[in-house]
């Protein structure tokens, strides 16, 4: 009975891929369903501190650039661009523009499961009442 | 000769020493603020509390308040847990041995105020394994709270107990309302201390505690300038500093 054989086994392989690969197509099907995500733009402000392709890849280089210049190495001088100065500052220049951490930091890191710590100690300026 | 053990340990021990033992000397000599030489190359934060201005008013809380609301310092009501960035103790517990049964009975079992002495040594800076705090060219005892791994080395070492841990989350005991939005909170596990204000140094401000006195009993200003509020006090008085005899070389004095 060889070809009962190779029928089951196949069954068998095909049973454990969809098993094992379960993580593969599950996220896979769901991604389908997902729209990328949408974080809001400011309204009155077109242009940020670089170019949007470069924000999008390296805010957190940036970030963390500006958060040595100004705890260590004591370089608070404000950074110019396009003619405007911007405080080294995530509350003080970031969040002036981008009022909502949740309507523009929590699209992209929620979508992704990306928690950065910045608003454990910094203070999202929008947010009132007591703290969770 | 086949090489032994013993031998390999002495030779590794001797490279060790070439290669690193110059570098840790540097490190424990702590000289970077004096130039070639041996002036000071920069300025030194330094404050004076005139201990009899301060307690002309013996309930006034007004530096804390100040300093607490302006750096987000949570009220707990917990001692053991409570976070102090500057507070006020009596004389003699700041300064056991300073006071005698006879001299100055006005400040007999009055308080003076506490805060970090900015040390010029400060064995703080030494024992903290990331480099989480630092002293600055200006002198002032820096925290970095992106760096504090919450080891509480610096509680251990620092003999003025000028270092409060969170035991738990700090937003718990402040409000979104009414906190000071252009100053970050701590966060759970992290050291904190006072810092002279150092954000406001950085803008040519002093400290929010100074600037708060009604009695004008907080002199702040740069220890290397001779022309300075401080420096220009401590001239034509007396001044105490704590525990001087340990070496840490404190930048906060008491005139009396």
């Amino acid at each position: 009975m060889a070809g009962n054989r190779i029928v089951k086994t196949a069954a068998a392989l095909a049973l454990a891929a969809a098993i094992f690969g379960a993580p593969f197509w599950w996220s896979a099907l769901r991604g389908m369903k997902q729209k990328a995500p949408a974080p809001e733009k400011p309204a009155a402000e077109k242009e940020c501190v670089l170019p949007a392709t470069e924000m999008r890849a390296g805010h957190m280089t940036l970030l963390f650039q500006w958060r040595d210049d100004a705890v260590r190495r004591r370089d608070r001088a404000p950074v110019a661009v396009g003619g405007k100065k911007y405080e080294k500052s995530l509350t003080g220049s970031c969040l002036t523009c981008h009022v909502k951490k949740e309507n523009f930091c929590d699209r992209c890191h929620g979508s992704i499961a990306s928690a950065p710590a910045c608003f454990d100690c910094h203070i999202d300026t929008s947010e009132r009442g007591p703290w969770k | 000769m086949e090489m032994t053990r013993l031998d390999f340990l002495k030779k590794a021990w001797r490279t060790g020493l070439v290669l690193f033992g110059g570098a840790s000397f540097e490190v424990v000599s702590g000289s970077a603020l004096l130039a070639a030489d041996g002036k000071p190359s920069g300025r030194r934060m330094a404050m004076a509390i005139d201990i009899r201005a301060c307690v002309k008013d013996a309930g006034c809380v007004k530096c804390i308040s100040a300093c607490h609301r302006g750096h987000n310092v949570p009220v707990i009501p917990d001692a053991k847990r409570a976070i102090t960035w500057i507070w006020k103790d009596t004389i003699d517990r700041a300064m056991p041995g300073v006071l005698d049964p006879y001299s100055g009975a006005d400040l007999r079992g009055a308080n003076t105020l506490l805060l970090c002495n900015q040390c010029a040594n400060p064995p703080c800076v030494r024992v903290c394994p990331t480099g989480a705090t630092w002293k600055r060219e200006d002198g002032i005892v820096m925290m970095d709270q992106h760096r504090c791994i919450g080891c509480r080395y610096c509680m251990a070492a620092c003999p003025y107990g000028s270092r409060s841990f969170n035991w738990g989350d700090p937003r718990r005991y402040l409000d979104k309302g009414s906190v000071a939005r252009d100053y970050p909170t701590r966060t759970k596990g992290t050291v904190e201390k006072c810092e002279f204000c150092a954000e406001r140094v950085d803008r040519g401000l002093g400290p929010l505690c100074a600037g708060a006195c009604a009695e004008k009993a907080i002199l702040f200003g740069d220890l290397n300038a001779p022309g300075s509020a401080v420096r220009k006090a401590l001239a034509g008085r007396i001044a105490l500093r704590r525990k001087p005899e340990l070496g840490t070389d404190p930048s906060v004095y008491y005139l009396l």
